[in-house]
């Protein structure tokens, strides 16, 4: 590795201590932002300046680190692995004995035993005595491919972070809007909220939109969840949807028998012209529920049991109503009781939805993601993917027909997986001086 | 009624292994195993189950991830008995996952349609490579925890009593067994944080949020980058690294717990 480098750059300490304070500046950064530090709310923790120059730092260190190790790795000859004595991880000395005169009637089945474990021979062949056998020899790349993907991912958070331009709109049904940036204009010409059957939970948001592109070309499109379109390089992602209720049309009764139809806003306070009262209407519940003690609440946002509540009032109008009645979409009555005075019945609820739309110009994005397959790639080859280096010295001992066999494992990060593997060798060895290797 | 059946038998599957481990005699290893596997079966065959009758992928909830989590759980178990023939962390997984499977007692069992936010092929990836990583970090946190107390016991309330030489060979497989499992469960992590920014994007227009959900995912990574970082750099062992492998999965377990119940997120969901 050079030496060359910044040392602020080279400690892995320095390293790991700013990503401790990183770990501790996004906890705080996860607080509900009711809890003020000295009139600083947790969510500004990431575009403080702070914050940002840990995160620079990092980058420096990563780019450091990764074209450092990149350099190391791309020179010819390099050496991944300790081969110094003290570098070694695993020793065994075995004794075989020899079938003939000659040792090299062993080196053969000793080769094709290093082999059966996926090792590749890499030594001198005029070199006898030592045998230097290697596996797995690319998963050094993962090490580099993590901090360079990593490093990719900052530049992306970078670009995003400098140059997107992400917003939200609203856009009511038979609304027009400009797209910014653009010269393309976006018409919402329905909304659709798709339950699934039976249930009051949606399948789908559905936004009609009809769009005219700068060439002036009309297109329609669906938009929905998780299915964004690409508009004059901008992007729409359908997020949310408000319900307003512009208008509702209720149908007076008295005694069972309909008496006048009026058309009423939320809040507004009309006249009814056949009977002396006025009334107002209060909130509208999408799907009306009552609970046992009274309350009464709505079992979901969707219009599939709507209720009304109405305010009326004697002539001439006072402050306080003399009555509140819920309306519904039929009659209601109960067995027993008498007709009700005076009722309410829904005819007509007019709604319109409010398409909530998200806009997104992202250079990021593409950058972000080519550092998504460097850090995946890197994180699996260099967990299972490991280099493992092993060397044989052979001994000879003609004189007592024996052949000293050392096996000697060099340092890995696998040790203990390592030295399983060794002693399934050295088992292996020792079968081929009994002649059933 | 299944639920609290597999409760039952995970706690035996617990006991036994614990039984195999203490005992020489190889009966209860094979029992535990065969048992495991029975169980496991089952555990497998529920999940199916639930999503043909859902007619989507049963992992949208906590009340089915908790399930899921338990039966991935067991398969790193089996990954481990399958390669290095150690089933010394059968006790704690049986318990674990009979633990986690009696919180879904708290949780709503109804199967509810899904959110049109959810309707998307990323869940698929992005659930189950982060359930696979909190898994593999679920069974480290044991192996942790095994040789915290082992080193407790053995070397300091009981050390006349116990051979140390054996002692320190099974901490050092079991220092060694944490290790591998958080490296095992950290590109798994790593792919569930990268496909699900990429599915925000999709989803939402932002890959990156700084939701909590999300915050506290890239927390939970960088604490076990740290984790790798001391071991192979400084070669960081033994009780240091075990008490950053218990602090990980306890990171682990706010991300997935913490986050759905105590913080707003737009994960809220799950």
């Amino acid at each position: 590795m050079p030496q060359n480098r910044p040392l602020i750059f080279q400690s892995v300490r320095i390293a790991n201590i700013v990503l401790l304070l990183i770990i501790i500046a996004a906890v705080f950064g996860t607080l509900p932002p009711q809890l003020r530090f000295l009139s600083f709310s947790p969510r500004a923790v990431f575009r403080s300046w702070w914050f940002v120059s840990l995160l620079i730092y990092l980058a420096f260190a990563l780019g450091f680190f990764g074209i450092a190790k990149l350099v190391h790795l791309l020179k010819p000859n390099h050496k991944n692995l300790s081969a110094a004595p003290n570098g070694f991880s695993f020793r065994s000395v075995l004794t075989l004995a020899l079938p003939s005169e000659e040792a090299g009637d062993l080196r053969p089945p000793i080769l094709r035993a290093i082999r059966a474990y996926g090792y590749r021979i890499s030594q001198d062949k005029d070199d006898f005595a030592s045998i230097s056998a290697e596996k797995n020899k690319w998963g050094v790349w993962g090490s580099p491919m993590i901090h360079l993907g990593f490093l990719i991912v900052l530049i992306g958070g970078l670009f995003t972070f400098l140059f997107a331009d992400v917003r939200d709109i609203n856009i009511h049904e038979g609304e027009t809007i400009d797209l910014p940036r653009t010269q393309a204009k976006v018409r919402l010409e329905k909304f659709s909220v798709v339950l699934h059957p039976n249930r009051r939970e949606p399948e789908e948001y559905v936004s009609r939109l009809l769009i005219q592109d700068r060439q002036g070309h009309l297109i329609h499109h669906d938009l929905k969840v998780n299915h964004p379109i690409k508009v004059s390089g901008t992007k729409l992602f359908q997020m949310r949807y408000q319900v307003e209720v512009s208008s509702i049309e209720l149908v007076a009764y008295r005694a069972g028998t309909p008496l006048e139809t009026v058309s009423v806003k939320v809040g507004e306070r009309k006249a009814l012209s056949r009977i002396p009262l006025v009334l107002q209407v209060n909130e509208v519940i999408p799907d009306f529920a009552m609970a046992p003690d009274g309350t009464v609440t709505s079992r979901s946002p969707y219009f599939k049991n709507p209720a009304v509540s109405v305010s009326v009032f004697g002539s001439p109008p006072s402050t306080t109503p003399t009555e509140k009645i819920w309306a519904f979409s039929d009659l209601v009555s109960h067995e027993g009781t008498e007709a009700r005075r005076l009722e309410f019945v829904i005819q007509k609820l007019r709604k319109h939805h409010i398409s909530g739309i998200k806009l997104s110009r992202d250079p990021g994005v593409g950058v972000v993601y080519s550092g998504f397959l460097f850090l995946i790639f890197g994180t699996f080859i260099s967990s299972f993917v490991i280099p493992r280096l092993l060397t044989i010295c052979l001994v000879p001992n003609r004189d007592q027909h024996r052949l000293t066999v050392e096996i000697l494992g060099h340092k890995t990060k696998d040790a203990l997986g390592f030295e399983w593997e060794l002693k399934k060798l050295e088992s292996s060895i020792q079968k081929i001086s009994l002649g059933t290797g | 009624m299944a639920i609290g059946v597999l409760i039952l038998a995970y706690l035996f599957f617990g006991m036994l292994s614990f039984i195999a481990f203490t005992s020489a005699r190889k009966m209860w290893y094979y029992a535990s195993i065969i048992f495991g596997i029975g169980i496991w079966t089952v555990h497998g065959f529920l999940i199916v189950r639930r999503g043909v009758m859902a007619g989507r992928l049963p992992w949208t909830n906590t009340y089915e991830t908790l399930i899921l989590l338990g039966c991935l759980m067991m398969a790193v178990y089996f990954l481990i008995l399958i390669r290095y023939r150690v089933f010394a962390l059968g006790g704690f997984v049986g318990i674990t996952i009979a633990f986690l499977l009696a919180l879904t007692s708290l949780l709503s069992p109804e199967i509810e349609p899904l959110l049109p936010a959810l309707k998307s092929n990323w869940l698929l990836f992005h659930v189950t490579a982060a359930f696979i990583g909190y898994a593999a970090f679920a069974v480290a946190f044991g192996s942790a925890l095994l040789f915290l107390l082992i080193d407790l016991f053995a070397k300091r309330i009981f050390p006349k009593q116990m051979k140390m030489e054996n002692i320190q060979v099974t901490l050092t497989y079991l220092d060694w067994l944490t290790y591998r499992l958080i490296a095992v469960g950290f590109p798994f992590l790593t792919l569930g944080i990268a496909t699900g920014a990429i599915w925000a994007n999709a989803s939402w227009g932002r890959y990156w949020n700084w939701d909590p959900k999300e915050t506290c995912a890239f927390v939970t990574w960088l604490i076990y980058v740290i984790c790798l970082h001391v071991r192979n750099v400084n070669e960081l062992q033994g009780k240091p690294a075990a008490l950053l492998a218990v602090f990980g999965f306890l990171a682990v377990m706010f991300t997935y717990f913490g986050v759905n119940f105590w913080l707003s997120s737009l994960h809220a969901y799950a």
